[in-house]
């Protein structure tokens, strides 16, 4: 249930980062970092829809740090 | 082009609660985050503990509560501010709604703040909400096994309190082992066995926290 929160953060940080079109987003999955991806990308599918983030492909990356993390995104080339 | 982010989601949540210890440190209050599994005695423990700190200290509570007041109403009998929250389906307060909550509380009145977090015992253990520590309760009705299959709830305590242990025996739980495991997992917890019905078995929990309640107290303008 949190995901849904932990949806919007991440969300907030993505869009605070960059207007662009954003083509992928990575995640860091620490251990441990209490968020079921399946749930996490529900709530995160419906927060991007409509947005710049709209489309973009997402990665889990494992990490060693504790929690979950925005690690980059991939943005459009803008002019 | 790639952008590097590298950013816990928790930061946003992380900032409000940095901010709310700020706030309460500087006028001298101390702040208690009461987590549990629903029914493990989070609010029977407030009922009679705040008997003891209501005589010592200015209390305020900050209920949270899917969509009931039943635990404010609990509390009312105390003639103390108490702020409810109700998180309409949210299994966690946030920081947020607690920044919220202090906004209808006259902070610098205050000695105590006990904020009584809705019974889960998984998501609570992601949000700091500001306070200064967090207080597990566990029931040893809950059984044995618990601490390692929640362990992210016991590792993030200041404080474990073994509740429910005049059923020990009823229960077929050997608290020595429940100790030890909630030991291992976070070796630098207090951990406190008691019967949250039980008035005298509180006297210790009681004085621990009246302590620390003091130490901030003191430095008040």
């Amino acid at each position: 249930m949190h995901e849904a929160t932990v949806a919007k953060y991440a969300f907030d940080i993505i869009k605070e980062t960059s207007n662009r079109k954003v083509t992928r987003v990575t995640f860091g999955m620490g251990k441990p970092n209490t968020v079921m991806q399946d749930s996490f990308e529900f709530y995160f599918m419906e927060l991007i829809k409509g947005t710049n983030i709209d489309g973009a492909k997402f990665v889990y990356k494992d990490s060693d740090e504790e929690g979950f993390f925005v690690s980059s995104i991939e943005v459009e080339d803008g002019d | 082009m790639e952008i590097k982010i590298l950013k816990n989601v928790m930061i946003k949540n992380n900032a409000v609660g940095e901010d709310i210890r700020r706030k309460l440190r500087d006028s001298g209050v101390y702040s208690v985050n009461i987590v549990s599994s629903p029914g493990a005695g989070k609010t029977t423990l407030l009922e009679n503990s705040l008997k003891f700190f209501t005589k010592k200290h200015r209390v305020a509570v900050i209920e949270g509560d899917l969509y009931t007041s039943r635990d404010a109403e609990r509390l009312q009998k105390f003639s103390i501010p108490i702020v409810q929250i109700n998180t309409e389906g949210g299994c966690h307060l946030d920081a947020r709604m607690v920044s919220g909550a202090l906004q209808e509380l006259d902070v610098k009145e205050l000695d105590l703040i006990v904020i009584e977090n809705v019974g889960n015992l998984v998501c609570p253990s992601s949000f700091d909400l500001g306070e200064n520590i967090r207080v597990l309760v566990y029931s040893i009705t809950e059984g044995e096994d618990k601490p390692k299959k929640y362990a992210t709830m016991f590792r993030t305590a200041h404080a474990v309190i073994i509740n429910k242990i005049d059923l020990a025996v009823a229960c077929k739980i050997n608290l020595n082992a429940v100790e030890a495991e909630v030991k291992e997992i976070n070796p630098g917890c207090r951990i406190f066995k008691l019967s949250a019905v039980d008035q005298k078995s509180l006297s210790e929990w009681n004085d621990w926290l009246d302590v620390k309640i003091g130490e901030v107290k003191k430095n008040k303008n």
